[in-house]
C-alpha cells in the first residue's frame, strides 16, 4: 500500500521529474551535434570547395583559402568543434553555405510544413488503429485475423512503395487527388495516408492485443456482472488499456514519422525539413545538417518528455513508481 | 470420521464427534436442506457445453435466503462455469441449458441479453478470485463501486457517492473517503478484496457469488474476508460459495455440493458431507487435507510414485545430534524504498540439520522469501551469516560459491515463470545438470529418464514444453530439475501452494518421499500452516522480517508461546479429522 503523497510532495516529485528531463534533453542534443560535426567531416571532400559551389565550380586555391579563413575552417578541429558549441548555446545555428541564409531562419520556414505531416500523420494512425483494435474487440475472431492481417501488411509497406501505389490509384487512375504538392490542404492528403498507415500497422497490433486482454479480463467480467453494457466495459475499460501501450509508443512514432517525412516529401515534392536536410546533405551544407538534425533531436526529446506525461496521466500505475 | 470446524486448537484432543454443522451460534446454521418452493436459487438440471461435450452435467441445488451452499471441488471440475452460467456470463460459446432456473420465482432461462444485464448486479452479485485483477487497475475503487448505482439506479452523483463511502464502510475500510479514491494497486489484498465486495452488494442483491473469494489471501486477511460473507449471509443474503478450500468451506457453509468432472457428485448439509463422506471422490479430497495428518502419513490416496522398494523410515526426528547442514545466524537485510530503507529480515537465526525439514511459516511480506534467498546464496546479507556444512556460504565471492552451488537446490511457487517456456523438460532438466557443459545425447535420455522416473512422470513428456504441462507435472518437472545436480538442501518457496488440494498432496508426497530416499534437507516455507504441520520437523515463525517463535512443529502447533502464532493458528480455517 503506498501512502498518498501530500501537494509538497508531488511538486517534489515534479520538479525532479521536468530537472532529470531537461537535463536528459540538453545531453542527448550535445551528443547529436558532436556526432554530426565529426561524422560529417569523415566524408571526402572539401567544405570550403562546398561553400563555393561544389567541385564543378573551379573555385581558384586563393579563393578557397579565403573561405577557409573566413569560415574558421583553418583553424584545428578542436577549436572549430568548440567555436560551434559555443555559437549554439548562443542559439546561433550559423549561415547555410549552400543558401547563403540564416539556419534559423530556414528551419523557420520549413518546420511547419514537416510538423503538420507528422502530427496529422499521428492522429491518423491512432484513429486507424483504436478502430482497428475496436472493431476486432467487438465483432469476434474473423475479425480480429482480417484486421491483425492488414496490421502486419500496413507495418511491413516501405513509405515509397505506398506513396507510389497510392500516387498510381488515386491521382493518376482516379485523379481525385493531386500527385506533388500544390499548396492545397488536398496536397496534404496523399503524404499523410502514405505516412499514416504503417505506423498505424505497428500501433494497431499492440493496441488490439491489449484491449482483447482488457475485454477478456476478470475486471470486465466483473464490469459485466455488475451489468455494465459491452459498449460500457468497451468505453469505461478497454479503450484506456488499449491507449497507454499506444501513448508509450507514441513519442518514438513521431521519431519515425520525421524520418519518414525525408522520403514523403522527396516523393510529394513537398517543402520540409526532410527534404531540406536531404539537399543539405547532398551539397555538404554542414550548418544545415546540424540545424535540421538539432531541430528534429529537439521535438524527438519534447515529444518523449510529451508521451511520457501522456503516459503518467492515464496509467496511474506509472505514476506510482 | 467425525469432521468439524474449531476456532483453536487445544492440543490436539479431539472432542469427539460431531453429528452437527458444529455448536457455535456465530459460525453454524440450523436449516436443513431447502426445497423447492420456498429456495431463493432453484437449480435444476443444469447442463453447459463449450461445442465438444459438456463442462457442466445436469447440475441441480438450491439456496434459500440467509444460507450458504458450498460448491467445492478441483480446478477444471465445472465449479466456475456453474456459477457464471447462473448470470448468464459462461460466454457467447457457451450452450446452457437446464430443466429449470429460477431465483426468488423469476425464471433465468432463455432470458435476451438486455434481460440478463437486468439480473446482474440487481439480482445476483458477483465477486471473482483476485481483486487486483479483478478491479480494473486503472479506475479508482469508488467508480467502480459507483459503476452499478449508474447504470442501475437514478440516484444523482452525490447521492451516488454517499452510498459508495458508506458500501466501503459497510465491509469494513478504515478511512472510506481516503480509500474510495485509490486503485487496487495501492490497496492491500483485503482492503482490495472488500473493496471488490462492496461493488457485488452496492445493489443489495439477495444472491451472493463468491468465486474463489479468499484463495489470493493471506489466513488473516482471510478470516476477515469469511467473518465479512459470514455477516452478510447473517444479514440475510443468500450465498454461494465456490472454493477449493474445504477449511473455508467447513467454515461458513450449510451446504456442500462437492462437483467433479461436471457433474455434482455428493451434495447435503456441510457436518454430514464433509464428516461421513459417501462418495470415493469426497473421501479423497479430505484425505488429501494435509492439515490434521500426522508428518509422514500419505495425503493422496494413489501413489503416482513409480518406486515399489519399500520407504527407508525416518531418520528419527527429535534428536539433537543430527549434522547441521545449513546455519544462519543473525540474518539482516534492508532494502531502500521511497520512505527510507525498509527491512525485510531483521536479525534471523536458524539451523537446518541433515534429513529434516525446517518450516519457515509467515504472512506475505513477513520475509519469508528474502531468507530463502539468502539461503540460496542469492541475495547478500547486510549483516549476520549463513554457513554451509560448517563453511562460509554467504560472504564469499561468486566464483567460490558457484563451485558448492549443487549442494543447495530450489523448488518456487510458480514453476511455469521459473521455466524458460521454450525449452522441452528433457532441456530443462540437462540444463541443470551439464550446467553448461555439452553432453551426449545417449547420456543425456538417460539422466533425463532416470530423474522424472523420481518423481513419477512418464519418460514420454520429456519432448513436451512446460506449458503443455498440467500443474502438478510441472512442479514434479521443477523438482526434478532441483535434485538433477544431487543436492543435499532443498529450499521449496510455497512449492504446493498454487495446486489444487489432491494435486498438493501428491506432491508434498513426492517431497515426503524423497527426503526420506535420499536424505534430504528442507528448508520449507509457506504461508499454509497446515502445509507447514504436515511437512516440519522445526517450525521458526516470521513475524515483519524476524522469528518470533522457533520450536519443534509439534510444540508451534499444540502449544504456541508467542501472541502472533496463537494469533495464526486461530486465524487459519482448518478442518480437523478425529
Amino acid at each position: 500500500m503506498t501512502r498518498p503523497a501530500g501537494i509538497g510532495g508531488r511538486l517534489a516529485a515534479a520538479a525532479r521529474w521536468l530537472l532529470a528531463k531537461a537535463l536528459g534533453a540538453a545531453f542527448v542534443l550535445w551528443a547529436v551535434t558532436t556526432l554530426i560535426f565529426f561524422g560529417i567531416r569523415m566524408i571526402p571532400g572539401d567544405p570550403a570547395e562546398a561553400i563555393l559551389g561544389g567541385p564543378g565550380s573551379q573555385a581558384s586555391a586563393e579563393a578557397l583559402a579565403q573561405v577557409r579563413a573566413e569560415y574558421g575552417l583553418d583553424q584545428p578541429l578542436v577549436v572549430q568543434y568548440f567555436a560551434q558549441l559555443g555559437r549554439l548555446v548562443q542559439g546561433d545555428l550559423g549561415n547555410s553555405y549552400s543558401l547563403r541564409m540564416p539556419v534559423s531562419s530556414l528551419l523557420g520556414e520549413q518546420l511547419p510544413a514537416t510538423l503538420t505531416l507528422a502530427l496529422l500523420s499521428l492522429v491518423l494512425a491512432w484513429v486507424v488503429a483504436l478502430g482497428l483494435a475496436t472493431w476486432s474487440t467487438l465483432s469476434g475472431r474473423s475479425a480480429s485475423l482480417v484486421s491483425s492481417g492488414l496490421e502486419i501488411v500496413g507495418a511491413a509497406v516501405p513509405h515509397f512503395w505506398l506513396a507510389s501505389v497510392l500516387i498510381l490509384l488515386f491521382s493518376i487512375n482516379l485523379g481525385w487527388l493531386p500527385p506533388v504538392n500544390t499548396g492545397s490542404a488536398e496536397g496534404l492528403i496523399l503524404p499523410v495516408v502514405t505516412l499514416a498507415l504503417p505506423l498505424a500497422g505497428f500501433l494497431g497490433q499492440v493496441m488490439r492485443e491489449s484491449m482483447l486482454t482488457a475485454t477478456t479480463s476478470p475486471f470486465a467480467l466483473s464490469a459485466r456482472a455488475r451489468s455494465e453494457t459491452e459498449g460500457g466495459v468497451l468505453f469505461r475499460h478497454s479503450l484506456r488499456h488499449a491507449a497507454i501501450p499506444g501513448i508509450a509508443l507514441s513519442g518514438w512514432a513521431f521519431g519515425s514519422l520525421i524520418s519518414g517525412a525525408v522520403v514523403v516529401e522527396t516523393i510529394f515534392a513537398r517543402p520540409g525539413l526532410g527534404r531540406t536536410l536531404l539537399n543539405a546533405v547532398t551539397l555538404r551544407d554542414i550548418p544545415l545538417v546540424t540545424g535540421v538534425a538539432l531541430v528534429s533531436a529537439l521535438a524527438y526529446v519534447l515529444v518523449m518528455a510529451l508521451s511520457d506525461l501522456a503516459e503518467r496521466i492515464a496509467d496511474p500505475r506509472v505514476r506510482g513508481s | 470420521m467425525g469432521v468439524f470446524w474449531r476456532k483453536n486448537d487445544d492440543g490436539g484432543h479431539p472432542q469427539g464427534v460431531r453429528p452437527g454443522a458444529g455448536d457455535d451460534g456465530a459460525l453454524s446454521e440450523p436449516p436443513a436442506i431447502t426445497s423447492g418452493h420456498n429456495a431463493l436459487l432453484r437449480v435444476d438440471g443444469l447442463t453447459v457445453g463449450f461445442g465438444a461435450g459438456p463442462v457442466v452435467k445436469d447440475v441441480s441445488f438450491s439456496i434459500a435466503a440467509g444460507q450458504c451452499l458450498a460448491l467445492v471441488g478441483e480446478s477444471g471440475s465445472g465449479k466456475s462455469v456453474t456459477a457464471r452460467a447462473l448470470m448468464g456470463l459462461a460466454g457467447e460459446s457457451a450452450h446452457v441449458s437446464a430443466d429449470a432456473m429460477a431465483l426468488g420465482g423469476r425464471s433465468l432461462k432463455d432470458l435476451n441479453p438486455r434481460q440478463w444485464r437486468g439480473v446482474r448486479g440487481k439480482d445476483i452479485g458477483f465477486v471473482l478470485q483476485d481483486a487486483l485483477v479483478s478491479l480494473d487497475p486503472l479506475r479508482t475503487v469508488g467508480r467502480e463501486i459507483d459503476d452499478a448505482l449508474r447504470l442501475r439506479t437514478n440516484l444523482s452523483r452525490n447521492d451516488r457517492q454517499a452510498r459508495v463511502l458508506e458500501l466501503l464502510r459497510d465491509v469494513g475500510m478504515d478511512d472510506p473517503v481516503l480509500r474510495a479514491g485509490q486503485r487496487s494497486g495501492e490497496l492491500s489484498g483485503g482492503l482490495r478484496q472488500r473493496a471488490l465486495i462492496a461493488s457485488a452488494i452496492a445493489l443489495n442483491p439477495p444472491l451472493l457469488i463468491a468465486d474463489e473469494p479468499t484463495t489470493a489471501l493471506d489466513a488473516t486477511i482471510q478470516a476477515q474476508v469469511l467473518e465479512l460473507l459470514e455477516s452478510l449471509r447473517g444479514a440475510g443474503t443468500g450465498l454461494l460459495l465456490i472454493s477449493h478450500d474445504l477449511a473455508v468451506v467447513s467454515r461458513i457453509a450449510q451446504q456442500v455440493a462437492v462437483m467433479n468432472g461436471g457433474r455434482i457428485v455428493e451434495q447435503g448439509p456441510t457436518a454430514s458431507v464433509l464428516g461421513d463422506p459417501q462418495h470415493d471422490y469426497t473421501k479423497r479430497l479430505l484425505q488429501a487435507v494435509p492439515s490434521g495428518h500426522p508428518r509422514g502419513t500419505r495425503l493422496s490416496a494413489e501413489s503416482l510414485h513409480v518406486h515399489d522398494r519399500a520407504d527407508p523410515p525416518r531418520a528419527d526426528s527429535g534428536g539433537s545430534d543430527a549434522e547441521p547442514v545449513l546455519e544462519a545466524t543473525n540474518l539482516s537485510k534492508r532494502f531502500p524504498t521511497s520512505n527510507g530503507p525498509f527491512t525485510a529480515v531483521d536479525d534471523v537465526s536458524f539451523t537446518l540439520s541433515a534429513g529434516r525439514t525446517l518450516g519457515l511459516v509467515g504472512e506475505s511480506g513477513s520475509g519469508k522469501t528474502t531468507v530463502a534467498r539468502m539461503a540460496l546464496g542469492l541475495a547478500v546479507p547486510d549483516a549476520g551469516d549463513v554457513r554451509l556444512f560448517g563453511e562460509p556460504w554467504s560472504g564469499i565471492s561468486e566464483k567460490e560459491r558457484r563451485r558448492r552451488r549443487p549442494l543447495i537446490g530450489a523448488v518456487y511457487q510458480d514453476p511455469l515463470s521459473s521455466f524458460d517456456p521454450r525449452m522441452t523438460v528433457e532441456q530443462i532438466l540437462t540444463d541443470a545438470v551439464s550446467r553448461g557443459r555439452t553432453v551426449r545425447a545417449g547420456a543425456r535420455r538417460a539422466e533425463t529418464a532416470r530423474l522424472l522416473d523420481m518423481v513419477g512422470l512418464p519418460v514420454t513428456i520429456a519432448a513436451r514444453g512446460p506449458r503443455n504441462l498440467s500443474g502438478g507435472q510441472r512442479q514434479r518437472v521443477a523438482i526434478a530439475r532441483a535434485l538433477a545436480p544431487e543436492p543435499r538442501i532443498v529450499v521449496c518457496d510455497e512449492p504446493a501452494s498454487s495446486l489444487d488440494v489432491s494435486i498438493q498432496a501428491q506432491v508434498l508426497d513426492l517431497l515426503d518421499e524423497l527426503q526420506r530416499e535420499f536424505g534430504l534437507s528442507y528448508l520449507f516455507i509457506s504461508h499454509d500452516l497446515g502445509v507447514v504441520r504436515h511437512m516440519s520437523d522445526h517450525v521458526a515463525v516470521m513475524q515483519r522480517g524476524r522469528i518470533v517463535e522457533q520450536a519443534n512443529s509439534e510444540q508451534i502447533f499444540t502449544a504456541p508461546e508467542h501472541p502472533y502464532t496463537q494469533h495464526l493458528l486461530e486465524a487459519s480455517p482448518r478442518l480437523e479429522t478425529s
